[in-house]
């Protein structure tokens, strides 16, 4: 094997390792369970890009914008 | 950071009254749309915090040790900065589109395409002057890296792809084209790429690049032995078709480009 090839692979495996194949009504659960946390209704979150930037304009503020993800943990 | 500090009460009047707070989950769900929202920001890793502006521009990306209401005081501060700089490019001022292209790139705010749009727009004082040519150069420096990351990423995992991405790497260095800084995902396929062009010399420069930044490693060692034997070979003529030796784990990989 190649040195090249070798970070993409560890890439893969490292991703692999984290998720595995899942199938849509699990992964849905999973979305549902992550915004349904406590932390979310306590920030008063807005889950729709374009009403947060509506907002933003309207208000004029600042967007926070916080990525995570629901597939892993 | 979700049970820290987003689920403090600082954080709570923070986002109610200081910022528009928004949320985005990549769930992976089949046919869903919005985690693409996600790559177009640029995202690499969870979780990633950034300011956007009203029109849904990147203003900045907060470091994992700012992640507090003060580390997002303080970065507000920072793109106040950057909301003037660009006012004042935008009415002329002098040096002052030099000095929004470099915060920008420093900061991470730019697509490689759009940097490099910035740069070619730069207006050049009519007399010398050092201050300018040293942020041009700095300027130049920053977009050489974001082109070799844009070239390395573009790669993904296709064989075909990874070998016209060495290729073409390979030839900026050919050219005289360096990272300043040492620049693992740059010279690991220039040196491959060298290798089986049989060219000892762009191979030698990779091998010092290496010695230099990873010359005390106790785990390159025999990489550095591999590497001086395929020097030799290639310098005799004999080793143009030998493939560079790979670290035989997963944890020599990771332990020499810095990544755990």
């Amino acid at each position: 094997m190649r040195f090249f090839t070798l970070l993409p692979l560890v890439a893969g495996l490292s991703l692999a390792s984290t998720a595995p194949a899942q199938d849509a009504d699990d992964l849905i659960a999973k979305y549902e369970a992550e915004i349904s946390e406590k932390w979310v209704s306590h920030g008063g979150w807005t889950l729709d890009l374009d009403e947060a930037l509506a907002r933003a304009k309207k208000e004029n503020k600042l967007v926070f914008a916080y990525f995570t993800r629901s597939y892993a943990p | 950071m979700e049970s820290g500090s987003l689920s403090s009460q600082d954080f709570a009047e923070y986002a109610s009254k200081d910022v528009v707070p928004y949320l985005h989950v990549t769930s992976r769900i089949p046919g869903n749309t919005t985690d693409a929202i996600f790559r177009n920001y640029g995202g690499t890793g969870f979780p990633t915090l950034l300011f956007l502006d009203a029109d849904g521009g990147k203003l900045a990306k907060v470091a994992g040790a700012d992640r507090s209401v003060e580390g997002f005081k303080k970065t507000e501060e920072q793109i106040a900065e950057l909301l003037e700089l660009r006012t004042a490019a935008a009415k002329g001022d002098k040096g002052a589109d030099v000095d929004l292209l470099l915060m920008e790139l420093e900061r991470g705010l730019l697509s490689f395409e759009l940097a490099k749009e910035k740069r070619g727009s730069l207006v050049t004082p009519k007399k010398s002057n050092a201050e300018f040519e040293d942020k041009v150069a700095r300027i130049d420096g920053h977009l050489f890296e974001f082109e070799i990351t844009t070239l390395v990423r573009s790669a993904g995992p296709a064989t075909e792809k990874r070998k016209q991405v060495a290729a073409t790497l390979y030839e900026m260095a050919k050219n005289g084209r360096f990272p300043a800084k040492f620049n693992y995902s740059f010279w690991t396929p220039v040196m491959e790429e060298a290798k089986s062009q049989g060219d000892a010399t762009i191979f030698e420069k990779g091998l010092n690049a290496f010695r230099e930044q990873y010359g005390d490693h106790p785990r390159f060692e025999s990489r550095f032995k591999k590497m001086e034997a395929d020097l030799q070979a290639l310098q005799s003529g004999s080793g143009a078709t030998a493939q560079v030796e790979v670290p035989k784990s997963q944890a020599v990989v990771l332990a020499v480009t810095g990544m755990r």
